[in-house]
C-alpha cells in the first residue's frame, strides 16, 4: 500500500485514545493528533492487515516512555512564554504611554497624599483599622473572582494557564495592604513608607489588570482564528 | 533505532536546514526526512523535536501556520526573515564544528 489516510471516524478514535491518556483540552488533542495520525498511517501502510487499535498502541509506544507528555509540555511552555512576553510588553507600553501616565501618576499622587492627609488630620484610625484591612481583602477576593470569570471565556485550560501570568502581583499586594494599612500603632516615620508601598501596589495592580485585559483579548482573538481547525463541538 | 546524541546537539541546525530546503514542513515530515536522509541511521524523537521547534519559534527564527488537512489540524513551520539570516550562520557553525571533530578523529597521532 502506497498511501493510506485515516477517515473522520478513525480520527475520532485517535482523539479518544489521546483523551484517555489524560489530555482533555481540545487544543492540546489537536496539537498531538496530526503527528500521531501520520505515525498510525505509516504503520498501516507498512502492514495493511494491522488493526487500528494495534497501530495506535504501537504509534503511542514510539513516542517513548513519557508518551505524548513531552509534546504537550513543549506546546504549553511555548504558549506560556509567549503570553508572558506579551504581558511584559504591555506593561512596558503602559509605562511609556502618555495616555496612561496622565491618569496613573495623578492617581498615585492623590492616593499617597490622601493617606498622609488622613493621618495628619487625625483620621489615622481609619487607614490603620482592621476594618479597612478586611475590606481590602474582600475587594481583592472580588477582583480575583472577576479575573477567573473573564478567563472562563477562554474555555481551554492551556490558554487559561498561559494568560494567568501576573498573578504573582497579588501576593505582594496582600503584604502591602498589611504593612501599609495596619500601622495604627506604628511610629510616624513609617507612615510615608507604608503609604508609598500601598500606593505603588495599587498602581501595580491597575497596570497588571490593564495588561491582563490586553493579553486576554489577544488570546480570545487567537482562539477565534483557530476555531475552524477544532472539532465541530467546540465552535 | 536509538536516538543519536550527536543529533540532539545539532538539532536546531538540522531543523533550520530542512525547513530552508523544503520551504515549509510539519513535525512528522521532519522526523521522516531525517530518517530517510540518514539512510535510517538517525532518528529524531518527538521529545526532542517539539521542544526544539517551539524554542525556534520563540526565538523568532521559525513561523507557524495551521491548516486543516484530511480532517486534522496540521502545523507548518517556515523560516522567518530573522531565521533566513540567522539560520545560515547556525548551519555554518555546526558544519564547522563537525568538520573539526572529523579532522581530529581522522588525524594520525604524530605528537610526542
Amino acid at each position: 500500500m502506497d498511501k493510506y489516510t485515516l477517515n473522520e471516524k478513525q480520527l475520532d478514535q485517535l482523539r479518544m485514545f489521546i483523551r484517555k491518556r489524560g489530555f482533555n483540552d481540545d487544543i492540546v488533542v489537536e496539537e498531538i493528533l496530526d503527528h500521531f495520525a501520520c505515525k498510525v498511517e505509516e504503520l498501516i501502510i507498512a502492514n495493511p492487515h494491522m488493526m487500528l487499535d494495534e497501530a495506535m498502541g504501537k504509534a503511542h509506544h514510539s513516542f517513548g516512555v513519557s508518551g505524548f507528555r513531552p509534546v504537550v509540555k513543549a506546546f504549553e511552555k511555548q504558549l506560556e512564554s509567549r503570553y508572558r512576553r506579551l504581558f511584559w510588553r504591555s506593561v512596558r507600553q503602559i509605562l511609556v504611554s502618555p495616555k496612561y501616565l496622565l491618569v496613573l501618576i495623578p492617581l498615585g499622587y492623590l492616593l499617597l497624599k490622601g493617606i498622609v492627609w488622613t493621618d495628619a488630620n487625625g483620621y489615622r484610625h481609619i487607614f490603620g483599622s482592621n476594618d479597612l484591612l478586611i475590606i481590602s481583602w474582600i475587594a481583592l477576593f472580588i477582583y480575583e473572582v472577576i479575573l477567573v470569570k473573564k478567563m472562563a471565556d477562554l474555555k481551554f485550560d492551556c490558554y487559561k494557564k498561559a494568560v494567568s501570568v501576573g498573578e504573582f502581583i497579588i501576593g505582594p499586594v496582600m503584604i502591602g495592604f498589611i504593612t501599609g494599612t495596619s500601622g495604627s500603632g506604628s511610629p510616624d516615620r513609617n507612615l510615608w513608607l507604608g503609604a508609598a508601598i500601598f500606593t505603588i501596589l495599587i498602581i501595580a495592580v491597575l497596570i497588571r489588570q490593564l495588561s491582563f485585559n490586553h493579553i486576554l483579548q489577544l488570546a480570545k482573538a487567537e482562539l477565534n482564528e483557530r476555531k475552524h481547525t477544532l472539532p465541530v463541538a467546540n465552535h | 533505532m536509538k536516538p543519536n546524541p550527536v543529533i540532539k546537539g545539532s538539532l536546531n541546525a538540522i531543523i533550520l536546514k530542512l525547513v530552508e530546503e523544503h520551504g515549509r514542513m510539519y513535525g512528522y515530515e521532519m522526523t521522516r526526512a531525517v530518517r530517510e536522509l540518514s539512510g535510517n541511521r538517525m532518528n529524531i524523537t518527538e521529545a526532542a523535536l517539539y521542544p526544539a521547534l517551539h524554542k525556534l519559534v520563540e526565538e523568532g527564527l521559525l513561523e507557524t501556520t495551521t491548516e486543516s488537512v484530511n480532517g486534522r489540524t496540521r502545523k507548518y513551520y517556515a523560516l522567518s526573515q530573522k531565521g533566513k539570516k540567522e539560520g545560515n550562520k547556525r548551519i555554518a557553525a555546526i558544519k564547522e564544528a563537525l568538520d573539526s571533530v572529523h579532522l581530529i578523529l581522522n588525524k594520525k597521532p604524530s605528537y610526542g
